[in-house]
Protein backbone atom coordinates (compact mmCIF):
# COMPACT_ATOMS: atom_id res chain seq x y z
CA UNK A 1 0.00 0.00 0.00
CA UNK A 2 1.39 3.40 -0.96
CA UNK A 3 2.27 5.88 1.77
CA UNK A 4 -0.47 8.43 2.36
CA UNK A 5 0.09 12.00 3.52
CA UNK A 6 -2.17 14.18 5.62
CA UNK A 7 -3.57 17.13 3.69
CA UNK A 8 -6.63 19.37 3.77
CA UNK A 9 -9.44 20.06 1.40
CA UNK A 10 -10.09 23.73 0.54
CA UNK A 11 -12.79 23.71 3.22
CA UNK A 12 -10.34 22.45 5.83
CA UNK A 13 -11.49 18.81 5.96
CA UNK A 14 -8.68 16.34 6.73
CA UNK A 15 -7.85 14.08 3.77
CA UNK A 16 -5.16 11.53 2.94
CA UNK A 17 -3.43 11.41 -0.44
CA UNK A 18 -0.63 9.41 -2.01
CA UNK A 19 2.35 11.19 -3.52
CA UNK A 20 1.05 10.40 -7.00
CA UNK A 21 -2.31 11.94 -6.16
CA UNK A 22 -0.61 15.02 -4.72
CA UNK A 23 1.50 15.48 -7.87
CA UNK A 24 -1.57 15.05 -10.07
CA UNK A 25 -3.53 17.67 -8.10
CA UNK A 26 -0.59 20.08 -8.04
CA UNK A 27 -0.28 19.83 -11.81
CA UNK A 28 -4.01 20.22 -12.33
CA UNK A 29 -4.15 23.34 -10.12
CA UNK A 30 -1.08 24.78 -11.84
CA UNK A 31 -2.60 24.13 -15.27
CA UNK A 32 -5.81 25.87 -14.25
CA UNK A 33 -3.88 29.03 -13.27
CA UNK A 34 -1.68 28.89 -16.37
CA UNK A 35 -4.74 28.52 -18.59
CA UNK A 36 -6.81 31.26 -16.96
CA UNK A 37 -3.99 33.78 -16.66
CA UNK A 38 -2.07 32.81 -19.81
CA UNK A 39 1.00 32.52 -17.58
CA UNK A 40 3.84 29.98 -17.48
CA UNK A 41 3.65 26.64 -15.70
CA UNK A 42 5.93 25.99 -12.74
CA UNK A 43 9.14 24.15 -13.55
CA UNK A 44 9.66 20.48 -12.63
CA UNK A 45 12.06 21.58 -9.87
CA UNK A 46 9.43 23.90 -8.44
CA UNK A 47 6.81 21.17 -8.54
CA UNK A 48 9.22 18.81 -6.76
CA UNK A 49 9.82 21.45 -4.11
CA UNK A 50 6.05 21.87 -3.65
CA UNK A 51 5.69 18.12 -3.17
CA UNK A 52 8.48 18.23 -0.58
CA UNK A 53 6.78 21.03 1.33
CA UNK A 54 3.38 19.33 1.29
CA UNK A 55 4.75 15.96 2.39
CA UNK A 56 7.03 17.21 5.17
CA UNK A 57 6.27 15.15 8.28
CA UNK A 58 6.24 18.10 10.70
CA UNK A 59 2.85 19.51 11.62
CA UNK A 60 4.22 23.01 11.11
CA UNK A 61 6.96 24.07 8.70
CA UNK A 62 8.97 27.26 8.21
CA UNK A 63 11.11 28.98 5.63
CA UNK A 64 14.79 28.15 5.38
CA UNK A 65 17.10 30.31 7.46
CA UNK A 66 17.96 33.50 5.61
CA UNK A 67 14.73 33.45 3.65
CA UNK A 68 12.60 35.19 6.28
CA UNK A 69 10.29 37.91 4.94
CA UNK A 70 8.46 40.84 6.55
CA UNK A 71 4.97 40.15 7.82
CA UNK A 72 2.35 42.85 7.44
CA UNK A 73 -0.88 42.66 9.39
CA UNK A 74 -4.25 43.89 8.20
CA UNK A 75 -7.79 44.07 9.67
CA UNK A 76 -6.48 46.41 12.39
CA UNK A 77 -6.85 44.90 15.85
CA UNK A 78 -10.17 43.22 15.14
CA UNK A 79 -8.44 39.85 15.40
CA UNK A 80 -8.05 40.57 19.12
CA UNK A 81 -11.05 42.64 20.20
CA UNK A 82 -13.63 41.63 17.61
CA UNK A 83 -16.29 39.29 18.90
CA UNK A 84 -19.17 39.61 16.47
CA UNK A 85 -18.30 36.98 13.92
CA UNK A 86 -15.69 39.28 12.41
CA UNK A 87 -12.58 37.13 12.77
CA UNK A 88 -11.92 38.26 16.34
CA UNK A 89 -11.31 36.29 19.52
CA UNK A 90 -13.18 38.73 21.72
CA UNK A 91 -10.41 39.71 24.15
CA UNK A 92 -11.39 43.05 25.70
CA UNK A 93 -8.60 45.47 24.86
CA UNK A 94 -8.12 48.95 23.51
CA UNK A 95 -6.87 49.34 19.97
CA UNK A 96 -3.56 50.58 21.32
CA UNK A 97 -3.16 47.40 23.37
CA UNK A 98 -4.18 45.29 20.36
CA UNK A 99 -1.69 47.06 18.09
CA UNK A 100 1.10 46.70 20.63
CA UNK A 101 0.34 42.99 21.02
CA UNK A 102 0.84 42.57 17.27
CA UNK A 103 4.09 44.54 17.41
CA UNK A 104 5.62 43.11 20.57
CA UNK A 105 4.10 39.66 20.98
CA UNK A 106 3.20 38.48 17.48
CA UNK A 107 6.13 39.94 15.56
CA UNK A 108 4.25 42.03 13.01
CA UNK A 109 6.72 44.09 10.98
CA UNK A 110 4.10 46.73 10.19
CA UNK A 111 0.77 47.26 11.88
CA UNK A 112 -2.30 49.25 11.07
CA UNK A 113 -5.05 51.04 12.89
CA UNK A 114 -8.49 50.00 11.70
CA UNK A 115 -12.02 50.92 12.72
CA UNK A 116 -14.42 48.18 13.84
CA UNK A 117 -16.46 48.67 10.60
CA UNK A 118 -13.17 48.44 8.66
CA UNK A 119 -14.31 50.49 5.68
CA UNK A 120 -13.28 54.04 4.81
CA UNK A 121 -16.79 55.47 4.60
CA UNK A 122 -17.89 54.71 8.19
CA UNK A 123 -14.59 56.14 9.49
CA UNK A 124 -15.65 59.62 8.37
CA UNK A 125 -18.05 60.41 11.24
CA UNK A 126 -15.53 59.18 13.82
CA UNK A 127 -12.47 60.74 12.24
CA UNK A 128 -11.56 62.70 15.39
CA UNK A 129 -11.42 59.47 17.39
CA UNK A 130 -9.37 57.79 14.66
CA UNK A 131 -6.92 60.70 14.63
CA UNK A 132 -6.50 60.65 18.40
CA UNK A 133 -6.00 56.88 18.48
CA UNK A 134 -3.42 57.10 15.70
CA UNK A 135 -1.49 59.72 17.66
CA UNK A 136 -1.49 57.57 20.79
CA UNK A 137 -0.37 54.49 18.82
CA UNK A 138 2.43 56.43 17.17
CA UNK A 139 3.61 57.64 20.59
CA UNK A 140 3.82 54.09 21.92
CA UNK A 141 4.94 51.99 18.97
CA UNK A 142 8.07 51.45 16.89
CA UNK A 143 6.99 49.52 13.78
CA UNK A 144 5.45 51.50 10.92
CA UNK A 145 1.82 52.18 11.83
CA UNK A 146 -0.56 52.57 8.90
CA UNK A 147 -4.23 53.38 8.70
CA UNK A 148 -6.14 50.55 7.07
CA UNK A 149 -9.64 49.92 5.78
CA UNK A 150 -11.55 48.43 2.88
CA UNK A 151 -12.51 50.76 0.01
CA UNK A 152 -15.82 48.81 -0.01
CA UNK A 153 -17.64 50.73 -2.73
CA UNK A 154 -20.82 48.77 -2.05
CA UNK A 155 -21.44 51.14 0.87
CA UNK A 156 -22.15 53.91 -1.64
CA UNK A 157 -25.13 52.06 -3.16
CA UNK A 158 -28.68 51.96 -1.80
CA UNK A 159 -29.71 51.04 0.87
CA UNK A 160 -26.33 51.91 2.46
CA UNK A 161 -25.46 54.95 0.36
CA UNK A 162 -26.78 57.66 -1.92
CA UNK A 163 -26.45 56.02 -5.33
CA UNK A 164 -28.97 53.63 -6.82
CA UNK A 165 -27.86 50.03 -6.53
CA UNK A 166 -26.36 48.87 -9.85
CA UNK A 167 -27.67 45.35 -9.16
CA UNK A 168 -31.24 46.68 -9.10
CA UNK A 169 -30.61 48.82 -12.17
CA UNK A 170 -29.14 45.93 -14.12
CA UNK A 171 -32.08 43.76 -13.22
CA UNK A 172 -34.23 46.37 -14.92
CA UNK A 173 -31.76 46.34 -17.85
CA UNK A 174 -30.79 49.95 -17.07
CA UNK A 175 -27.16 49.17 -17.88
CA UNK A 176 -26.07 52.74 -18.64
CA UNK A 177 -27.66 54.02 -15.44
CA UNK A 178 -25.95 51.19 -13.50
CA UNK A 179 -22.60 52.21 -14.94
CA UNK A 180 -23.20 55.87 -14.09
CA UNK A 181 -24.07 54.88 -10.53
CA UNK A 182 -20.74 53.04 -10.26
CA UNK A 183 -18.84 55.99 -11.73
CA UNK A 184 -20.44 58.44 -9.28
CA UNK A 185 -19.78 56.09 -6.38
CA UNK A 186 -16.16 55.76 -7.43
CA UNK A 187 -15.71 59.54 -7.39
CA UNK A 188 -17.08 59.73 -3.87
CA UNK A 189 -15.02 56.79 -2.68
CA UNK A 190 -11.80 58.35 -3.99
CA UNK A 191 -12.69 61.65 -2.35
CA UNK A 192 -13.49 60.00 1.00
CA UNK A 193 -10.28 57.94 1.11
CA UNK A 194 -8.18 61.01 0.39
CA UNK A 195 -10.09 63.07 2.98
CA UNK A 196 -9.59 60.44 5.67
CA UNK A 197 -5.91 59.95 4.90
CA UNK A 198 -5.23 63.70 4.92
CA UNK A 199 -6.36 63.66 8.54
CA UNK A 200 -4.60 60.44 9.46
CA UNK A 201 -1.35 61.73 7.98
CA UNK A 202 -1.80 64.92 10.04
CA UNK A 203 -1.98 62.58 13.06
CA UNK A 204 1.34 60.95 12.33
CA UNK A 205 0.29 57.90 10.29
CA UNK A 206 3.16 56.26 8.43
CA UNK A 207 0.92 55.29 5.55
CA UNK A 208 -2.21 53.61 4.35
CA UNK A 209 -3.41 50.09 3.65
CA UNK A 210 -6.04 49.58 0.97
CA UNK A 211 -7.47 46.25 2.05
CA UNK A 212 -9.54 44.20 -0.44
CA UNK A 213 -9.28 46.51 -3.45
CA UNK A 214 -11.91 45.59 -6.04
CA UNK A 215 -14.32 43.90 -3.61
CA UNK A 216 -17.17 45.71 -5.38
CA UNK A 217 -15.72 45.10 -8.83
CA UNK A 218 -13.79 47.22 -11.30
CA UNK A 219 -15.35 50.48 -10.02
CA UNK A 220 -13.87 49.77 -6.60
CA UNK A 221 -10.41 49.28 -8.13
CA UNK A 222 -10.83 52.39 -10.30
CA UNK A 223 -11.61 54.51 -7.23
CA UNK A 224 -8.76 52.97 -5.24
CA UNK A 225 -6.16 53.55 -7.96
CA UNK A 226 -7.21 57.19 -8.25
CA UNK A 227 -7.03 57.57 -4.47
CA UNK A 228 -3.51 56.06 -4.46
CA UNK A 229 -2.49 58.46 -7.22
CA UNK A 230 -3.89 61.47 -5.34
CA UNK A 231 -2.27 60.45 -2.05
CA UNK A 232 1.13 59.88 -3.67
CA UNK A 233 0.90 63.37 -5.18
CA UNK A 234 -0.06 65.02 -1.88
CA UNK A 235 2.26 62.98 0.34
CA UNK A 236 5.36 61.97 -1.64
CA UNK A 237 6.76 59.91 1.28
CA UNK A 238 3.57 58.10 2.28
CA UNK A 239 3.84 54.29 2.46
CA UNK A 240 0.97 52.82 0.41
CA UNK A 241 0.03 49.18 0.54
CA UNK A 242 -2.70 47.93 -1.83
CA UNK A 243 -4.03 44.42 -1.33
CA UNK A 244 -6.63 42.93 -3.61
CA UNK A 245 -10.00 41.38 -2.78
CA UNK A 246 -9.77 38.49 -5.22
CA UNK A 247 -7.68 36.99 -7.99
CA UNK A 248 -9.86 38.26 -10.86
CA UNK A 249 -11.07 41.84 -11.18
CA UNK A 250 -14.80 41.44 -11.64
CA UNK A 251 -16.31 43.50 -14.43
CA UNK A 252 -19.35 44.94 -12.72
CA UNK A 253 -18.96 48.00 -14.97
CA UNK A 254 -16.91 46.32 -17.65
CA UNK A 255 -15.45 49.37 -19.39
CA UNK A 256 -13.56 51.35 -16.74
CA UNK A 257 -9.91 51.94 -17.57
CA UNK A 258 -6.82 53.07 -15.71
CA UNK A 259 -3.83 54.30 -17.69
CA UNK A 260 -5.42 52.92 -20.86
CA UNK A 261 -5.97 49.43 -19.43
CA UNK A 262 -9.45 47.98 -18.95
CA UNK A 263 -9.70 46.93 -15.31
CA UNK A 264 -12.30 44.19 -15.73
CA UNK A 265 -10.82 40.75 -16.13
CA UNK A 266 -7.33 41.53 -14.82
CA UNK A 267 -5.43 38.71 -13.10
CA UNK A 268 -2.82 39.36 -10.35
CA UNK A 269 0.13 39.69 -12.75
CA UNK A 270 -1.85 42.27 -14.74
CA UNK A 271 -3.04 44.16 -11.65
CA UNK A 272 0.47 44.63 -10.19
CA UNK A 273 1.85 47.07 -12.81
CA UNK A 274 -1.25 49.27 -12.54
CA UNK A 275 -1.05 49.42 -8.76
CA UNK A 276 2.62 50.37 -9.06
CA UNK A 277 1.85 52.95 -11.74
CA UNK A 278 -0.73 54.58 -9.44
CA UNK A 279 1.99 55.02 -6.83
CA UNK A 280 1.72 52.20 -4.31
CA UNK A 281 4.81 50.89 -2.50
CA UNK A 282 3.57 47.36 -1.97
CA UNK A 283 1.13 45.15 -3.90
CA UNK A 284 -0.91 42.41 -2.22
CA UNK A 285 -1.83 39.77 -4.80
CA UNK A 286 -4.62 37.31 -4.07
CA UNK A 287 -5.42 33.81 -5.27
CA UNK A 288 -8.75 32.40 -4.08
CA UNK A 289 -9.13 28.94 -2.59
CA UNK A 290 -11.52 26.43 -4.14
CA UNK A 291 -13.20 24.70 -1.20
CA UNK A 292 -14.02 21.63 -3.29
CA UNK A 293 -10.39 20.94 -4.23
CA UNK A 294 -7.45 19.64 -2.22
CA UNK A 295 -4.72 21.77 -0.65
CA UNK A 296 -2.36 20.43 -3.32
CA UNK A 297 -4.62 21.64 -6.15
CA UNK A 298 -5.09 25.01 -4.47
CA UNK A 299 -1.42 25.48 -3.67
CA UNK A 300 -0.29 24.52 -7.17
CA UNK A 301 -2.72 27.06 -8.56
CA UNK A 302 -1.93 29.82 -6.04
CA UNK A 303 1.85 29.56 -6.37
CA UNK A 304 1.56 29.66 -10.18
CA UNK A 305 -0.56 32.81 -10.07
CA UNK A 306 1.49 34.60 -7.41
CA UNK A 307 4.85 33.71 -8.99
CA UNK A 308 3.68 35.40 -12.20
CA UNK A 309 2.51 38.45 -10.22
CA UNK A 310 5.86 38.74 -8.43
CA UNK A 311 7.67 38.57 -11.76
CA UNK A 312 5.47 41.24 -13.34
CA UNK A 313 5.42 43.59 -10.37
CA UNK A 314 7.78 46.58 -10.30
CA UNK A 315 7.11 46.91 -6.54
CA UNK A 316 7.42 44.37 -3.70
CA UNK A 317 4.61 41.82 -3.44
CA UNK A 318 3.22 40.92 -0.03
CA UNK A 319 0.88 38.04 -0.84
CA UNK A 320 -2.46 37.81 0.95
CA UNK A 321 -2.37 34.72 3.14
CA UNK A 322 -5.38 33.87 5.24
CA UNK A 323 -8.70 32.11 5.27
CA UNK A 324 -9.66 31.25 1.73
CA UNK A 325 -6.71 32.87 -0.04
CA UNK A 326 -3.14 31.93 -0.95
CA UNK A 327 -3.83 28.20 -1.08
CA UNK A 328 -5.07 28.24 2.54
CA UNK A 329 -8.34 26.49 3.41
CA UNK A 330 -11.49 28.49 3.99
CA UNK A 331 -11.64 28.42 7.78
CA UNK A 332 -12.12 31.27 10.23
CA UNK A 333 -8.95 30.17 12.00
CA UNK A 334 -7.00 28.28 9.33
CA UNK A 335 -4.97 25.30 10.48
CA UNK A 336 -1.25 25.82 11.05
CA UNK A 337 -0.27 22.81 8.92
CA UNK A 338 -1.88 24.40 5.86
CA UNK A 339 -0.92 28.00 6.65
CA UNK A 340 2.75 27.26 7.27
CA UNK A 341 3.08 25.07 4.16
CA UNK A 342 1.37 27.60 1.91
CA UNK A 343 3.47 30.42 3.35
CA UNK A 344 6.74 28.52 2.86
CA UNK A 345 5.76 27.77 -0.74
CA UNK A 346 4.93 31.40 -1.43
CA UNK A 347 8.30 32.59 -0.10
CA UNK A 348 10.55 29.86 -1.50
CA UNK A 349 8.85 29.17 -4.83
CA UNK A 350 6.67 32.16 -5.77
CA UNK A 351 9.37 34.50 -4.45
CA UNK A 352 7.13 36.92 -2.57
CA UNK A 353 8.77 39.80 -0.73
CA UNK A 354 6.46 39.58 2.27
CA UNK A 355 3.22 38.23 3.62
CA UNK B 1 -30.01 37.24 -47.97
CA UNK B 2 -29.62 33.47 -47.56
CA UNK B 3 -31.00 31.64 -44.53
CA UNK B 4 -27.48 31.12 -43.21
CA UNK B 5 -26.72 34.82 -43.55
CA UNK B 6 -29.89 35.60 -41.63
CA UNK B 7 -28.93 33.14 -38.88
CA UNK B 8 -25.46 34.69 -38.70
CA UNK B 9 -27.04 38.11 -38.38
CA UNK B 10 -29.25 36.88 -35.53
CA UNK B 11 -26.20 35.39 -33.83
CA UNK B 12 -24.23 38.60 -34.20
CA UNK B 13 -26.98 40.80 -32.76
CA UNK B 14 -26.80 38.71 -29.58
CA UNK B 15 -23.01 38.80 -29.42
CA UNK B 16 -22.89 42.58 -29.99
CA UNK B 17 -25.80 43.22 -27.59
CA UNK B 18 -27.81 44.91 -30.35
CA UNK B 19 -31.28 44.85 -28.78
CA UNK B 20 -33.24 46.66 -31.51
CA UNK B 21 -31.26 44.91 -34.23
CA UNK B 22 -32.07 41.52 -32.72
CA UNK B 23 -35.83 42.17 -32.83
CA UNK B 24 -35.55 43.45 -36.41
CA UNK B 25 -33.45 40.48 -37.53
CA UNK B 26 -35.96 38.12 -35.93
CA UNK B 27 -38.84 39.71 -37.82
CA UNK B 28 -36.82 39.59 -41.06
CA UNK B 29 -36.14 35.89 -40.56
CA UNK B 30 -39.82 35.17 -39.89
CA UNK B 31 -40.83 37.17 -42.97
CA UNK B 32 -38.38 35.09 -45.01
CA UNK B 33 -40.19 31.92 -43.95
CA UNK B 34 -37.97 30.60 -41.19
CA UNK B 35 -39.65 28.91 -38.22
CA UNK B 36 -39.40 30.22 -34.67
CA UNK B 37 -37.59 27.03 -33.63
CA UNK B 38 -34.96 27.49 -36.37
CA UNK B 39 -34.45 31.11 -35.37
CA UNK B 40 -33.94 30.19 -31.72
CA UNK B 41 -31.86 27.04 -32.12
CA UNK B 42 -29.69 27.98 -35.09
CA UNK B 43 -29.34 31.74 -34.62
CA UNK B 44 -30.10 33.21 -31.20
CA UNK B 45 -28.87 30.27 -29.11
CA UNK B 46 -25.61 30.16 -31.04
CA UNK B 47 -25.08 33.80 -30.10
CA UNK B 48 -25.86 33.09 -26.44
CA UNK B 49 -23.39 30.20 -26.50
CA UNK B 50 -20.67 32.54 -27.81
CA UNK B 51 -21.45 35.22 -25.21
CA UNK B 52 -21.50 32.56 -22.48
CA UNK B 53 -18.09 31.31 -23.54
CA UNK B 54 -16.75 34.87 -23.59
CA UNK B 55 -18.14 35.42 -20.09
CA UNK B 56 -16.41 32.27 -18.89
CA UNK B 57 -13.15 33.44 -20.45
CA UNK B 58 -13.54 36.87 -18.74
CA UNK B 59 -13.72 38.59 -22.12
CA UNK B 60 -17.14 40.10 -21.41
CA UNK B 61 -18.71 40.91 -18.07
CA UNK B 62 -22.01 41.17 -16.26
CA UNK B 63 -23.35 44.27 -18.05
CA UNK B 64 -22.60 42.80 -21.47
CA UNK B 65 -24.23 39.45 -20.73
CA UNK B 66 -27.27 41.26 -19.36
CA UNK B 67 -27.54 43.25 -22.59
CA UNK B 68 -27.23 40.07 -24.65
CA UNK B 69 -30.01 38.54 -22.56
CA UNK B 70 -32.10 41.62 -23.19
CA UNK B 71 -31.53 41.28 -26.95
CA UNK B 72 -32.63 37.65 -26.69
CA UNK B 73 -35.69 38.77 -24.72
CA UNK B 74 -36.59 41.25 -27.45
CA UNK B 75 -36.55 38.41 -29.96
CA UNK B 76 -38.52 36.08 -27.70
CA UNK B 77 -41.29 38.67 -27.31
CA UNK B 78 -41.90 38.22 -31.03
CA UNK B 79 -41.28 34.48 -31.08
CA UNK B 80 -43.21 33.19 -28.06
CA UNK B 81 -46.71 33.75 -29.55
CA UNK B 82 -45.53 32.18 -32.82
CA UNK B 83 -44.05 29.19 -30.98
CA UNK B 84 -47.41 28.69 -29.28
CA UNK B 85 -49.11 28.75 -32.68
CA UNK B 86 -46.56 26.35 -34.17
CA UNK B 87 -46.94 23.92 -31.29
CA UNK B 88 -50.68 24.32 -30.59
CA UNK B 89 -52.50 26.26 -27.87
CA UNK B 90 -52.18 23.58 -25.18
CA UNK B 91 -48.43 23.23 -25.48
CA UNK B 92 -46.64 24.32 -22.30
CA UNK B 93 -43.54 25.48 -24.11
CA UNK B 94 -40.24 24.38 -22.65
CA UNK B 95 -41.64 24.47 -19.12
CA UNK B 96 -42.29 26.46 -15.98
CA UNK B 97 -39.21 27.46 -13.97
CA UNK B 98 -39.57 28.27 -10.27
CA UNK B 99 -36.52 30.34 -9.36
CA UNK B 100 -35.41 31.48 -5.91
CA UNK B 101 -32.49 32.16 -3.56
CA UNK B 102 -32.21 29.78 -0.61
CA UNK B 103 -33.35 30.76 2.89
CA UNK B 104 -30.70 32.77 4.75
CA UNK B 105 -29.19 34.15 1.56
CA UNK B 106 -29.97 37.43 -0.18
CA UNK B 107 -27.27 37.36 -2.88
CA UNK B 108 -29.34 37.57 -6.01
CA UNK B 109 -27.25 38.73 -8.96
CA UNK B 110 -26.71 35.18 -10.19
CA UNK B 111 -30.34 34.33 -9.48
CA UNK B 112 -31.55 37.33 -11.50
CA UNK B 113 -29.23 36.54 -14.35
CA UNK B 114 -30.25 32.89 -14.55
CA UNK B 115 -33.94 33.84 -14.32
CA UNK B 116 -33.49 36.25 -17.21
CA UNK B 117 -31.65 33.67 -19.26
CA UNK B 118 -34.33 31.03 -18.66
CA UNK B 119 -37.07 33.45 -19.61
CA UNK B 120 -35.15 34.39 -22.73
CA UNK B 121 -34.96 30.71 -23.60
CA UNK B 122 -38.71 30.21 -23.47
CA UNK B 123 -39.40 29.23 -19.85
CA UNK B 124 -42.40 30.64 -18.05
CA UNK B 125 -41.07 32.01 -14.74
CA UNK B 126 -42.23 32.07 -11.14
CA UNK B 127 -39.58 34.20 -9.40
CA UNK B 128 -39.89 33.67 -5.65
CA UNK B 129 -37.10 36.14 -4.84
CA UNK B 130 -34.51 35.84 -2.07
CA UNK B 131 -34.36 34.21 1.39
CA UNK B 132 -37.08 31.69 0.50
CA UNK B 133 -37.87 28.99 3.10
CA UNK B 134 -38.24 25.39 1.98
CA UNK B 135 -41.93 25.11 2.91
CA UNK B 136 -42.76 27.95 0.50
CA UNK B 137 -40.81 26.18 -2.25
CA UNK B 138 -42.67 22.96 -1.56
CA UNK B 139 -46.03 24.79 -1.68
CA UNK B 140 -45.16 26.32 -5.06
CA UNK B 141 -44.11 22.95 -6.49
CA UNK B 142 -47.32 21.35 -5.19
CA UNK B 143 -49.39 24.14 -6.74
CA UNK B 144 -47.85 23.47 -10.15
CA UNK B 145 -47.70 19.67 -9.93
CA UNK B 146 -48.44 18.06 -13.29
CA UNK B 147 -46.79 20.82 -15.35
CA UNK B 148 -43.36 20.56 -16.99
CA UNK B 149 -41.64 21.88 -13.91
CA UNK B 150 -38.08 23.01 -13.21
CA UNK B 151 -36.89 24.19 -9.79
CA UNK B 152 -33.88 26.49 -9.94
CA UNK B 153 -32.33 27.39 -6.58
CA UNK B 154 -29.35 29.61 -5.92
CA UNK B 155 -27.04 29.96 -2.90
CA UNK B 156 -23.89 32.04 -2.75
CA UNK B 157 -22.74 30.84 0.65
CA UNK B 158 -21.80 27.37 1.86
CA UNK B 159 -24.13 27.85 4.84
CA UNK B 160 -27.18 28.56 2.68
CA UNK B 161 -26.15 25.87 0.18
CA UNK B 162 -26.72 23.27 2.89
CA UNK B 163 -30.44 24.16 2.77
CA UNK B 164 -30.59 22.75 -0.75
CA UNK B 165 -30.25 19.26 0.69
CA UNK B 166 -33.30 19.92 2.87
CA UNK B 167 -35.22 21.18 -0.17
CA UNK B 168 -34.69 17.88 -1.98
CA UNK B 169 -35.54 15.87 1.16
CA UNK B 170 -38.71 17.86 1.78
CA UNK B 171 -39.92 17.42 -1.79
CA UNK B 172 -39.23 13.68 -1.51
CA UNK B 173 -41.09 13.40 1.81
CA UNK B 174 -44.08 15.19 0.36
CA UNK B 175 -44.15 12.96 -2.71
CA UNK B 176 -43.24 15.80 -5.05
CA UNK B 177 -39.68 14.86 -6.04
CA UNK B 178 -40.73 13.07 -9.24
CA UNK B 179 -42.87 16.03 -10.31
CA UNK B 180 -39.98 18.39 -10.78
CA UNK B 181 -36.47 18.61 -12.19
CA UNK B 182 -34.10 20.34 -9.79
CA UNK B 183 -31.14 22.57 -10.64
CA UNK B 184 -29.00 24.31 -8.05
CA UNK B 185 -26.38 26.97 -8.63
CA UNK B 186 -24.10 29.38 -6.79
CA UNK B 187 -20.42 29.70 -6.04
CA UNK B 188 -20.07 26.74 -3.63
CA UNK B 189 -22.29 24.32 -5.61
CA UNK B 190 -20.41 21.51 -7.35
CA UNK B 191 -21.29 18.39 -9.34
CA UNK B 192 -20.34 16.30 -6.31
CA UNK B 193 -22.80 18.26 -4.14
CA UNK B 194 -25.57 17.80 -6.71
CA UNK B 195 -24.93 14.06 -6.73
CA UNK B 196 -24.76 13.90 -2.93
CA UNK B 197 -28.14 15.56 -2.35
CA UNK B 198 -29.95 13.91 -5.24
CA UNK B 199 -30.64 17.00 -7.36
CA UNK B 200 -30.52 16.83 -11.16
CA UNK B 201 -27.97 19.35 -12.36
CA UNK B 202 -25.87 22.47 -11.86
CA UNK B 203 -24.21 24.82 -14.35
CA UNK B 204 -21.06 26.90 -14.61
CA UNK B 205 -22.78 30.21 -15.39
CA UNK B 206 -26.08 31.76 -16.50
CA UNK B 207 -25.68 30.93 -20.17
CA UNK B 208 -24.73 27.36 -19.31
CA UNK B 209 -27.71 27.21 -16.93
CA UNK B 210 -30.07 27.90 -19.82
CA UNK B 211 -28.49 25.13 -21.90
CA UNK B 212 -28.60 22.65 -19.01
CA UNK B 213 -32.20 23.60 -18.20
CA UNK B 214 -33.33 23.03 -21.77
CA UNK B 215 -31.65 19.63 -21.90
CA UNK B 216 -33.19 18.62 -18.55
CA UNK B 217 -36.66 19.38 -19.84
CA UNK B 218 -36.31 17.32 -23.01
Amino acid sequence: MATEYKLRMGDGKRIFMTKEQIVADLKEGMADAADLGSIPDLSEDELDKLVDIITMPSRMVGVEQGKEVPVTHDIGTIRIDGDQGNSGVGIPSSRLVGAMMHERAFGADTMELGHIDYSYKPAKPVIAQEMQTMEICQQNMIVPMLYGAMPNMGLYYTPDGPFENPGDLMKAFKIEEARQSMEHSAEHLTRDIVWIMQRMMASGSDGVNFDTVGAAGDGDMYASLHAIEALRKQFPDIYIEAGMAGELMLGMHGELEYDGTTLAGLWPHEQAPLVAKAGANVFGPVCNTNTSKSAAWNLGRAVTFIKAAVKASPIPCHVNMGMGVGGIPMLETPTIDAVSRASKAMVEIAGVDGI
Amino acid sequence: MSNQEMLDKLRDTIVTQNINGCAEATQEALDAGMTAVEIINDGLSVGMKIIGDKFEAAEVYLPQIMMSAKAMNAAMEILVPILAEEKGADDEGVGLAITYVQEGDIHDIGHRLVTTMLEANGFKIVDMGVDVPNDKISEEVAKNKGKKLLLVGSALMTTSMLGQKDTVSMLAEEGLRDSVKIMFGGAPVSDAWIAEIGADATAENAADAARVALSLMQ
